[in-house]
């Protein structure tokens, strides 16, 4: 006889916690790497404080997928944390709240409006 | 994702998706030449579609963007742009990806971004020192298309130059040429100006078409204005056609030059605001003198003529008779017969009666 294995809200909570602070270690050593002079500026707490900016903000915008938030926190990085706001990026970010467009396009077209590729680095500003 | 990533960081059970996947095609364009220049949106670009699940050709709109291609079997698809002919000369499609083929997956949506770069010219005119800029300078910028080959150069643009380079932005392909609306290089055809003798008179001109009219003015080196005559003329193309001209023959009469004060003129060349002023030439009347002994006998014989403004003649006598050009506004201010020192020579020129001079032996 099959059981059926049923997940609590408490128990999902902490798994997704989980996986929210593994993708957290994962973006801060990949940052250090990519981006060593905004990271000597801001130093481990302020990154980290813009990983969890940045994780908000695409949750907030409907981008949910791993490497689209990677993308959007590595666009906070090399434009400030407000780039999808400020007016002179104003062509670049609008496929961020395009809502014609499927989420999980929204990243890869705002990066290419931005003539970025996925993984790119600090001296591409 | 297929490359590790979660689809879903926020709610890590998988969804069950559809077993259909989409795609978006987006082509952008820059300034050629320049990567990190602003992306634009390119509207009006055809777009194909080519995979398991046929779709119809679609157009980018004004975000640059075709509408998502929803229902796609999973699988490799080809999108390829198509340019109208009224973009294509504006933009480097051929340097440029134009076709793509990516594996469309189930429950995802497959980006095509296209870049396809405009070309563009900038031009500017400095000084030698390549930093100072020159002002105030009227300019054509000319156009010849890349096919046929040798077709003709057509006018783009004109302006006046300032202090900035001068940027055209989204220009067709072919080749460019700025020329300065100038009039340059001015010559005299002969190193002296004869009246009633026709002289040839010419300027170089560029940025001006031919058949542009022009003026030649003849002014007085001492008072250039008013001028003492006009001629006009019009741009020609020289027989090489490596420049043009303005050109013409005058023939100058004594009435044309009834004010001219000093001996000297000069020619001011002009074509639209563009002029030049040549170099001074000296105006000679040819006279023809008489002389003769004391009995009224024609001589054989030399003579040698100084001027009041310091020019000398010297020229052979046969019969009598000599033509000696004689300086503008100028008389004559000794005489000398080489051939006969030791005598008085009697001077009736110039309307001053009663001179004469003494030769020494």
């Amino acid at each position: 006889m099959a059981t059926m294995l049923t997940i609590r809200d408490a128990q999902m909570r902490v798994f997704r916690d989980k996986v929210l602070q593994e993708f957290a270690r994962g973006r801060l050593r990949s940052l250090g790497d990519r981006f060593p002079k905004k990271y000597a500026e801001l130093g481990e707490d302020g990154i980290m404080a813009l990983i969890d900016a940045g994780v908000k903000k695409s949750f907030r915008l409907g981008i949910v997928g791993e490497e689209d938030v990677e993308n959007v926190i590595d666009l906070m990085m090399l434009n400030g944390e407000d780039f999808d706001t400020r007016e002179e990026f104003a062509f670049q970010a609008e496929p961020l709240r395009d809502d014609e467009l499927p989420a999980d396009a929204r990243v890869p077209l705002t990066l290419a409006r931005f003539g970025l590729k996925p993984g790119f680095h600090e001296e591409e500003e | 994702m297929g490359n590790g990533k979660k689809d879903d960081l926020n709610d890590v059970p998988v969804k069950c998706k559809k077993g259909l996947g989409s795609l978006v095609a987006e082509v952008l364009t820059y300034k050629s030449q320049v990567p990190k220049s602003k992306r634009e949106a390119l509207p009006g670009v055809k777009v194909k579609i080519a995979g398991t699940t046929k779709k119809g050709d679609q157009n980018t709109g004004p975000k640059g963007r075709t509408p998502v291609a929803n229902d796609l079997e999973p699988g490799d698809y080809t999108v390829s742009l198509e340019f109208p002919p009224n973009m294509i000369d504006y933009y480097d499609v051929a340097g440029s990806t134009t076709s793509d083929t990516k594996t469309v997956k189930k429950g995802k949506t497959t980006v095509y971004p296209f870049e396809v770069p405009w070309f563009w010219v900038e031009h500017h005119v400095q000084y030698d020192d390549a930093k100072t800029f020159v002002p105030g300078i009227e300019y054509v910028l000319r156009y010849q298309k890349p096919d046929p080959p040798n077709s003709p150069w057509t006018q783009r643009s004109a302006g006046t130059t300032g202090l900035t380079k001068v940027m055209a932005e989204k220009v067709p392909r072919g080749r460019y040429k700025l020329e300065l609306k100038l009039v340059y290089d001015p010559v005299w055809g002969d190193p002296q100006v004869e009246i009633d003798k026709p002289i040839e008179i010419q300027a170089t001109v560029s940025g001006f078409d031919p058949g542009t009219n022009g003026t030649i003015q003849i002014v007085d080196l001492h008072a250039p204005t008013p001028p003492l005559h006009t001629l006009n003329a019009t741009v020609t193309e020289s027989v090489d056609k490596s420049k043009r001209e303005l050109k013409t023959t005058w023939t100058p009469a004594k009435v044309q030059l009834k004010d001219l004060k000093s001996a000297q003129i000069a020619f001011r060349a002009a074509v639209g605001n563009a002029f030049v002023f040549s170099a001074p030439e000296p105006v000679f009347i040819k006279e023809k003198y008489e002389v003769v002994d004391g009995d009224g006998n024609k001589l054989d014989t030399r003579i040698e003529l100084r001027f009041s403004g310091g020019h000398i003649e010297s020229k052979p006598v046969v019969g009598g008779e000599v033509d000696v050009l004689v300086p503008w506004n100028q008389v004559i201010a000794r005489v000398d017969l080489p051939d006969h020192t030791g005598k008085r020579v009697a001077l009736d020129e110039g309307g001053i009666a009663g001179r004469s001079f003494w030769m020494p032996a």
